[in-house]
C-alpha cells in the first residue's frame, strides 16, 4: 500500500492528539480531584453522585435540627429543675408551720417567702429559648402566664371527674363553732365573674340530676354569704370569689364514690392578676379580646402540642414539655390556700381560735402531701425530658455516622485515586514524549536529504 | 530509408515528454499540501512506429504523453460521502447535547438537585422555627430561587431552541451555496471535457464541495454518461434532486406559523424546496448536520400528540373533531393538526376528563373546533400534532420540566391551601405562576397545564409577605405547628409522585436520560470519525502527493530530458559530420 505525506502526517497528528487528550484527562482529574466532570464522561457515577449528594444534605439538616432540638430540651430542663428547688423551698418552709409555735412576724415571712416563691414557680413558666416560650406547646408566641393585669374575657370550660369532688374539712364560727365536711370542687382560678347555665352537664352534655332526681340547680353565692357551705339537696353552690363548686353533703358523697361520675363546667372569667396562668394552655375556652365587641372570639382548644422535630426519615421526637404537665393549676391553688389560710388565721385562745389553728395545719399538712405529689411528678418530666436528650445523643451518634460513611462513599464514587492518576498521567506523559520524538524524526527527513 | 532527421524528431519527443512529466511532477510537488487534491499521472507511450525500408522491420518514432490522469477512485469517494453525515450528524449532536448538559450543570453545586435539595434543607430547617420571620424569609427565598432557577433555565433552554434553529438555517444556506457552485463547476467541466481530457482539478474542486455537502445531508452522486464525452453530474438528496448537471434546485426555510410542540419557541423554520414541494424532514434516512439540529431543536421522544379520531362532526360553521385518551392535555388554546396527513387549523379546544362515577367508565377525551378557512377531510380518522420525533432533544427536555413543575406544584399545592398562614387564611397556594389572577383557577390536573417552567413563581403574596405561608393546620392554637409543613418535607420521599419516583429521582432520571445520550453521541461521533478516517486513509493511499515518489520522478524524468538532450546533441554532431565535413 502507498503510504503518503499526508497519511503519514494525518495519523501522527491524530496519535498525537489522542495522547494529548488523555494527558489533558488526567491532568483535570488531578486539578479538579474528581473522576468526571460532565456527566457524559460516566452516567452512572454522575447519577450516584447526585444521590449520594442529596443524601448528605438530609443528614446534615437532620444533624442540625438534633443540635437545635438539644439546646431547647436543656434550657426546658434547666427550667424544671428550678420549679423542683422553688417546690423544696416551699415544702421546707410549710414544715416550719407544721410544727407549730410561730409568731405572727414568723408567719409573716413565710406568708411573703410563700407568694414570692409561688410568683418564682409561675414565672418559670415563661421561660423561652430564642423568644419562643417553651412550655406554651405549640403557642409559642404566647407564654404560658400573664405579665401583667390583665383584663380579657375568657369563657372557661373545665371537666372533672369524681376524684376532683373531695370532702374537706371547714370551721364554722357558731355556738359552738364546729368542723364539718363540704364536698366541694376546686376551679382552677378563684374571682370568677359569671357562670354560663343554671344546670351542671356531664361531658356529654346530658344534666345531671340531683338525688331527688330533677336536674341539679346551680346557685352563685360568695364565700361570706351565710349558709354558703351549705347547700340545699337539689342545689349546687357555685362560690364565686372563692372559685368552689359545693355540692350538698348527700349528693356530694354519691357523686365522689361513683366512678362513672364526669362533668364540665363552664364560667367566664375577665380579670387576671399579673403572674396568673393563661387559660389558653390548659383549657378549651374562648376568648373576647375586646369587651366591646360581641363576635371577635378566639377559639382555643386543648390539641396535641407536641413540638415534632425530623431527626431522619420519618423519624421524629417530641422535644417540647407542656406548661400544664409541669406547673398545674392545682399547684398554684395550693399554694393560694395555704397562704390564704394563714393570712386569716388570728392567734385566739377561744374554742374557735383552736379550731382555726388545727385548720392551718391540716391545710399546711395537706400542702405538704400536694407539694411531694408536685415534686414526683417534676422529677418525673425531668427524667422524660432526660430520656429524650439521651436518645437525642444516639441519634446525634447515628447521624454522625451516617455523615461519615455518606461522605465516604461520595469521595469513592467521585474522587480519583491520587497515586493511581499521578501513574497513569506519568505513563501517558511517556507515551506521548515517545510519539513527539517518533514524529520528529519521521517528518524530518525525505529522499532529498540523500540525494547530492 | 527513412528521414535524415528522423532521429531529430525523436529526440524531440522524449524532451517534450520528460518536460511534460516534469512539470505534472511539479503540479504535484506544488499541491501536496491542497485539500483534496489527487495526485496526476502524465500517461506516456510510444507513438506509432513506421515500417522500415525493405525487411528492417518496424521503427520506433518516440514518445508521446496521451493524457494527465488524476488517481482517484470513486468507490472510497461515495463511501466516505455515505459515512460522512453520520460524522456530521454526531459532530453537531455532541455539542448540543454538551451544551445542554452545562445548562442544567446538574454535576456542579447550582444545578436544579442541589436547588430542591436546598429547597428541603431550608423547609425542615424552618420546622424547628416556623414562626419566627427570619426563618420564614429563609425558606421563602429558597422557595423563590428554586422556582427562579426554572426560569432561567427555560430561558436558556429557548435559547439552545434558537441556536439549533439557526444551525438548521445555516445547513440550508450551505447547502444552497453548495449546490450552486456544483452546478457553476459542471458547467466548466462540461465546457473543459469536450475536448476529450479530464478536467482533473476542476473535478477536485466538485469533489471538495460534495464532501463538504456529505457532512450537512445524506446525498447520491450520479454522472451519467451522455455520449460524446458529455457527462452529466447530479446529486440527490433525500430523494429529490438537488443539482442536475448546470442547473441548481434551492431550498427555503419557512417560520412556522403554528407551534409544532407545544413548548417550542415561535417561528421556527421548516424547510421546504423553493418551489414549493415540502422537504421530507421526518424521513428516517434523514442524517448529517442538519437533522443532527432538527433533532436537538424538535426532538420530543415520540411523545406528540397522535391519535385516531373517535367522533367528528362535519357541518359549517364549527367542524369538530375528537379524539380520546390524549397522550397531553397542554396544547395551545388555538393552532394547528395535521388531520390524515393535511394542516388543519383550530380555533379552540375542550377538554373533558376521565368520568369514573358512571359506569361505563367515559374516557377523558378533546373536542378540537376546526377552523373553517382550512377544512379538514370529510371523514377524518387519525390526527396528529408536531412531528414524532424519536430524539431526546430540547422539545423533550422541556416536557419533562414541565411535568416536573405541573406535578410539584400541584401536588405541594394540594397541601398548602389545607394550611393556615398566620392571619388564619387557609386556600392560599404556594406556587402559581407569573400572571396568574385566580381565573381561571388552578385547581383540577388539566388547569395546571398553565404552569410551565418559564412562568412558574412561587405566589407573589407569600412572595411579599412572609406570613402567608401556611406552616399549620390550625394557626390559633398550634402557631409553631408543623404538620403541614412536615407533609410538604414529606413529599421529598414520595416515591409515587413520578413515574421516576421522587422529586430528586426525577432530575436524577433527566440527568441519567441526559448524560446516556450525550455520552452515546460522543462515542458515535468518535466511533464515526476513525471511520471516516481510515476511509480518507484509503482515499489518500491512492490520490496522496508522497515526497519520496514525485522526487524520484523528479530525479527519473530530468535524467529522461538529460539523455533526450544527448541524443540531440548526438543529432547534431551527426549533421555536423554529414554536412559540413563530407566530401570536404
Amino acid at each position: 500500500m502507498r503510504i503518503t505525506n499526508i497519511m503519514l502526517n494525518n495519523t501522527m497528528l491524530l496519535n498525537i492528539m489522542n495522547n494529548k487528550t488523555a494527558l489533558s484527562k488526567y491532568e483535570t482529574q488531578l486539578s479538579t480531584g474528581k473522576k468526571i466532570t460532565k456527566p457524559s464522561e460516566d452516567p452512572i457515577v454522575a447519577v450516584r453522585a447526585l444521590r449520594l449528594r442529596a443524601s448528605v444534605s438530609e443528614i446534615t439538616q437532620y444533624k442540625s435540627n438534633v443540635d437545635d432540638a438539644n439546646s431547647w430540651m436543656t434550657v426546658t430542663e434547666k427550667s424544671m429543675v428550678n420549679v423542683n428547688d422553688i417546690l423544696k423551698r416551699a415544702r421546707g418552709l410549710t414544715i416550719q408551720l407544721s410544727n407549730g409555735a410561730l409568731g405572727t412576724t414568723d408567719m409573716e415571712k413565710i406568708v411573703a417567702e410563700l407568694s414570692e416563691l409561688k410568683n418564682q414557680v409561675l414565672q418559670e413558666g415563661n421561660t423561652n429559648y430564642g423568644g419562643r416560650f417553651v412550655f406554651s406547646g405549640l403557642k409559642t408566641d404566647n407564654g404560658l402566664v400573664f405579665t401583667e393585669k390583665n383584663t380579657d374575657t375568657y369563657e372557661i370550660t373545665e371537666e372533672f371527674n369524681n376524684k376532683n369532688i373531695v370532702a374537706t374539712q371547714r370551721v364554722i364560727d357558731g355556738t359552738p363553732p364546729k368542723v364539718e365536711d363540704i364536698y366541694r370542687v376546686r376551679l382552677s382560678y378563684d374571682q370568677i365573674a359569671s357562670v354560663s347555665g343554671t344546670t351542671l352537664v356531664d361531658n356529654a352534655g346530658v344534666v345531671i340530676n340531683g338525688s331527688d332526681g330533677t336536674p341539679l340547680t346551680v346557685v352563685t353565692v360568695n364565700s361570706t354569704d351565710t349558709n354558703a357551705n351549705k347547700p340545699v339537696t337539689g342545689d349546687v353552690h357555685f362560690v364565686k370569689d372563692t372559685g368552689e363548686l359545693i355540692f350538698n353533703n348527700v349528693e356530694g358523697k354519691t357523686f365522689s364514690l361513683n366512678d362513672n361520675f364526669n362533668m364540665k363546667f363552664t364560667y367566664v372569667k375577665n380579670s387576671f392578676e399579673k403572674n396568673q396562668i393563661k387559660p389558653e394552655h390548659y383549657f378549651d375556652c374562648i376568648k373576647k379580646p375586646d369587651p366591646l365587641d360581641n363576635t371577635t372570639w378566639s377559639n382555643f382548644t386543648k390539641s396535641a402540642e407536641g413540638m415534632n422535630y425530623q431527626t431522619g426519615y420519618m423519624q421524629t421526637i417530641t422535644i417540647n414539655t407542656l406548661g400544664r404537665d409541669v406547673i398545674t393549676t392545682d399547684l398554684v391553688r395550693d399554694f393560694d390556700e395555704i397562704i390564704n389560710a394563714i393570712k386569716n388565721y388570728t392567734p385566739a385562745d377561744t374554742e374557735l381560735g383552736v379550731l382555726q389553728e388545727e385548720q392551718l395545719s391540716r391545710i399546711a399538712g395537706a400542702f405538704i402531701s400536694d407539694i411531694d405529689k408536685q415534686l414526683a411528678n417534676t422529677l418525673e418530666q425531668i427524667s422524660k425530658s432526660g430520656s429524650k436528650l439521651n436518645r437525642l445523643i444516639l441519634t446525634d451518634a447515628r447521624l454522625t455516622d451516617d455523615e461519615v460513611n455518606f461522605t465516604d462513599l461520595m469521595s469513592l464514587n467521585e474522587d480519583i485515586d491520587l497515586a493511581e492518576t499521578i501513574v497513569k498521567l506519568t505513563s501517558h506523559e511517556t507515551v506521548y514524549n515517545a510519539s513527539l520524538m517518533a514524529s520528529g524524526r519521521v517528518i524530518q527527513t525525505s529522499l532529498l536529504d540523500f540525494i547530492r | 530509408m527513412s528521414s535524415s532527421f528522423f532521429g531529430v524528431n525523436v529526440a524531440l519527443q522524449g524532451l517534450y515528454t520528460a518536460q511534460g512529466s516534469l512539470n505534472t511532477t511539479a503540479h504535484n510537488i506544488s499541491n501536496a499540501t491542497t485539500t483534496g487534491f489527487s495526485r496526476q499521472v502524465a500517461t506516456q507511450k510510444a507513438t506509432r512506429p513506421m515500417a522500415g525500408v525493405g525487411s528492417v522491420g518496424m521503427i520506433g518514432t518516440g514518445v508521446e504523453i496521451t493524457g494527465i490522469e488524476q488517481q482517484r477512485n470513486p468507490y472510497y469517494d461515495s463511501k466516505y460521502w455515505n459515512n460522512n453525515q453520520y460524522l456530521g450528524e454526531y459532530n453537531v449532536k455532541q455539542t448540543q447535547l454538551d451544551q445542554l448538559t452545562y445548562l442544567f450543570n446538574e454535576t456542579s453545586d447550582v444545578g436544579l438537585s442541589k436547588e430542591i435539595s436546598n429547597l428541603y434543607t431550608q423547609l425542615q430547617k424552618l420546622s424547628t422555627n416556623p414562626s419566627d420571620p427570619s426563618y420564614r424569609a429563609a425558606a421563602i427565598s429558597s422557595l423563590d430561587s428554586f422556582t427562579e432557577n426554572f426560569n432561567r433555565l427555560s430561558e436558556q433552554l429557548n435559547n439552545l431552541q434558537k441556536e439549533a434553529n439557526f444551525g438548521v438555517m445555516t445547513s440550508v444556506e450551505q447547502i444552497n451555496s453548495i449546490a450552486d457552485q456544483v452546478a457553476g463547476i459542471n458547467q466548466q467541466i462540461i465546457n473543459q471535457e469536450l475536448t476529450g481530457q479530464k478536467a482533473n482539478d476542476l473535478r477536485d474542486e466538485r469533489n471538495n464541495l460534495i464532501d463538504k455537502l456529505s457532512s450537512i445531508i445524506p446525498i447520491k452522486v450520479i454522472e451519467v454518461d451522455e455520449g460524446m464525452d458529455l457527462k452529466r453530474t447530479t446529486i440527490i438528496l433525500n430523494g429529490q434532486t438537488l443539482v442536475d448537471g448546470n442547473k441548481a434546485r434551492y431550498l427555503e426555510c419557512v417560520p412556522r406559523t403554528q407551534l409544532h410542540n407545544p413548548e417550542d419557541v415561535p417561528d421556527l423554520y421548516d424547510i421546504k424546496w423553493v418551489t414549493g414541494q415540502n422537504f421530507y424532514t421526518d424521513d428516517l434516512t434523514l442524517s448529517g448536520e442538519l437533522k443532527g439540529y432538527l433533532d436537538i431543536r424538535d426532538g420530543n421522544n415520540n411523545d406528540n400528540l397522535r391519535k385516531y379520531v373517535s367522533s367528528y362532526t362535519s357541518t359549517l360553521p364549527g367542524a369538530t373533531i375528537t379524539i380520546e385518551n390524549p397522550q397531553r392535555t397542554d396544547i395551545p388554546a388555538s393552532g394547528q393538526i395535521t388531520v390524515d396527513g393535511i394542516d388543519v387549523n383550530y380555533t379552540s379546544f375542550t377538554y373533558t376528563p376521565e368520568d369514573t362515577t358512571t359506569l361505563p367508565v367515559t374516557p377523558s377525551s378533546i373536542t378540537f373546533t376546526i377552523d373553517d378557512t382550512t377544512p379538514a377531510p370529510a371523514t377524518p380518522t387519525y390526527i396528529e400534532m408536531g412531528e414524532n420525533m424519536e430524539f431526546k432533544g430540547i422539545a423533550h427536555y422541556k416536557r419533562r420540566l414541565n411535568e416536573f413543575v405541573r406535578t410539584f406544584a400541584k401536588e405541594m399545592n394540594d397541601i398548602h391551601i389545607q394550611g393556615q398562614n398566620l392571619y388564619g387564611d387557609s386556600n392560599v397556594l404556594l406556587f402559581t405562576f407569573k400572571g396568574y389572577t385566580g381565573t381561571p383557577p388552578l385547581n383540577d390536573e388539566f388547569s395546571y397545564n398553565q404552569i410551565d417552567i418559564s412562568n412558574f413563581r412561587i405566589n407573589s403574596e407569600i412572595l411579599t409577605d412572609v406570613n402567608k405561608l401556611a406552616t399549620t393546620s390550625d394557626v390559633v392554637n398550634t402557631i409553631d405547628g408543623t404538620d403541614i409543613l412536615q407533609q410538604l418535607l414529606n413529599k421529598r420521599h414520595d416515591m409515587s409522585m413520578f413515574k421516576q419516583g421522587k422529586p430528586e429521582n426525577f432530575f436524577q432520571s433527566i440527568v441519567a436520560e441526559m448524560a446516556i445520550d450525550s455520552k452515546q453521541a460522543i462515542d458515535f461521533q468518535k466511533g464515526q470519525k476513525s471511520i471516516v478516517s481510515s476511509i480518507e486513509y484509503m482515499r489518500q493511499s491512492i490520490m496522496g502527493v508522497d515526497a519520496n515518489e514525485e522526487t524520484t520522478n523528479m530525479v527519473k524524468f530530468q535524467q529522461a530530458y538529460k539523455l533526450a538532450a544527448k541524443i540531440m546533441s548526438v543529432m547534431d554532431e551527426i549533421f555536423d559530420v554529414t554536412i559540413n565535413r563530407l566530401g570536404a
